[in-house]
C-alpha cells in the first residue's frame, strides 16, 4: 500500500479514536450471560462411530457377568471338561476308525471308561462344600480323565503312522 | 490498614474475567466503527468473547487475538447485514462508481485537523465505505484480506478504500471552509 497519510494520521492519534466510554454494568452484564451459558445444558453431538463404540462398551460390560457366571457354573457342574472330553474322545474315534479291528476295539473300550460315569462326580460331592473346593475337586478328576485321553490320542496317531 | 485487609480477601479473577478485561475494549472499538452503535457493539462483543470461551483455549495471546478480532469483525458485517440487504450494504451502486486516481487525494496533509473531526466524519460515511476503511485503517488487513472478510473483490475493496478516503477529506475541507 502507498504512502496513506490518513493512516498515518489514525496511528498517530489511535487513542484519540477510542475514548468513548462503554455502557455501565458491561462486565455484569457479560458475566451473566456467560453464567447462564455454562449452566444451560450442553447438547453434543456424537458422530455415528462413537455412538457404536459406547453400545458395543455396554454390551460388552453387560455381557462380561452373564459370560463368567455361565462359565463358573459349566465349571462347577463339569459340563466344561466333559465338553473337552467329548471333543477329544470323538476325535480320537475318528482316528481309529483306519486302525485293525482288534486295535480299534481296544481304543473304543479304553474312550468309553474314560467317558462313562455311572455316578456323575459332581452328584458325589456333599452340599457342605464351597464352590470353589467343588470347582478344585472336578478340574482334578477331569484332568486326570483328559490326561488319559492325550496319550490314548498320541498312542492312536503313533499306531497310524506305522 | 483495612483497606489492604479487604484486599487480602479479594478472590481472584476467572479465567474469563482476566479475559475479559484483558481484550473487552479492542473488541468493543472494532465492532463500534463498523456498527456506529454502542449498544449493538457491546452485544457484538459479549458474543464474540462468549463463542471464544465456548471453544479451547488458543496458544499464544497473538494467536487468541487474531482469532477474537475476525470473529468480533464477522459477527459486526453480519449484523449489519440482517440490518440492510447486502445490496445496500457493500454492493451498492454508490460504493461501485469507479474512480480515478487524481480523486484520492494522496497529498492531503491532515495538518489542523482534529481527532474528533475525523471521527466525526467517518461516522457519517456510507456503511460500505466505513467497513472497508475501519479494517484497513484500525485493524491493519490488507486489500486481500477486507476482500475475504467481505466478500468483495480485492479491485472494488481499493476503490472503496480510496472514495471513501476522498469522501472524509471533502467533508473535512468542506468544514474547514464552513468555519
Amino acid at each position: 500500500m502507498e504512502m496513506d497519510n490518513l493512516k498515518n494520521f489514525i496511528e498517530e492519534n489511535r487513542g484519540g479514536f477510542e475514548n468513548e466510554q462503554l455502557l455501565s454494568g458491561h462486565k455484569e452484564r457479560f458475566m451473566k450471560r456467560l453464567s447462564a451459558t455454562k449452566s444451560d445444558p450442553k447438547i453434543v453431538f456424537m458422530p455415528y462411530w462413537a455412538k457404536l463404540a459406547i453400545a458395543s462398551a455396554i454390551v460388552i460390560m453387560l455381557a462380561i457377568p452373564v459370560f463368567v457366571n455361565n462359565r463358573i457354573t459349566k465349571l462347577e457342574s463339569g459340563e466344561y471338561y466333559a465338553q473337552m472330553l467329548s471333543e477329544q474322545s470323538d476325535r480320537i474315534e475318528e482316528m481309529a476308525t483306519g486302525l485293525e479291528p482288534g486295535e480299534k476295539l481296544n481304543v473304543e473300550s479304553t474312550l468309553r471308561q474314560l467317558e462313562e460315569e455311572i455316578v456323575p462326580i459332581t452328584d458325589q460331592l456333599p452340599e457342605s462344600i464351597s464352590s470353589r473346593e467343588r470347582r478344585e475337586i472336578i478340574k482334578g478328576y477331569y484332568t486326570n480323565k483328559l490326561e488319559g485321553a492325550d496319550r490314548l490320542e498320541k498312542y492312536v496317531a503313533s499306531l497310524i503312522t506305522k | 490498614m483495612m483497606n489492604k485487609v479487604f484486599s487480602s480477601f479479594r478472590r481472584t479473577p476467572t479465567r474469563e474475567e482476566r479475559t475479559y478485561d484483558e481484550c473487552h475494549k479492542r473488541l468493543f472499538y472494532t465492532s463500534l466503527r463498523i456498527l456506529n452503535n454502542s449498544m449493538e457493539a457491546e452485544e457484538v462483543m459479549h458474543d464474540t468473547l462468549l463463542k471464544y470461551f465456548a471453544r479451547e483455549e488458543f496458544g499464544t495471546t497473538r494467536e487468541r487475538d487474531s482469532w477474537l478480532t475476525r470473529v468480533c469483525i464477522n459477527l459486526s458485517i453480519d449484523r449489519l447485514r440482517k440490518k440492510k440487504s447486502d445490496e445496500n450494504l457493500l454492493h451498492s451502486e454508490e460504493l461501485k462508481n469507479t474512480l480515478t486516481e487524481t480523486d484520492s487525494y494522496e497529498e492531503y496533509t491532515f495538518r489542523g485537523v482534529t481527532v474528533s473531526q475525523v471521527k466525526d466524519v467517518i461516522q457519517t460515511l456510507a456503511e460500505g465505505y466505513r467497513v472497508v476503511l475501519s479494517l484497513v485503517l484500525f485493524e491493519g488487513y490488507d486489500y486481500e484480506e477486507v476482500a475475504q472478510i467481505t466478500g468483495l473483490k480485492e479491485v472494488s475493496v481499493r476503490t472503496q478504500y480510496i472514495r471513501g478516503k476522498a469522501r472524509i477529506i471533502e467533508e473535512l475541507e468542506k468544514r474547514k471552509g464552513r468555519s
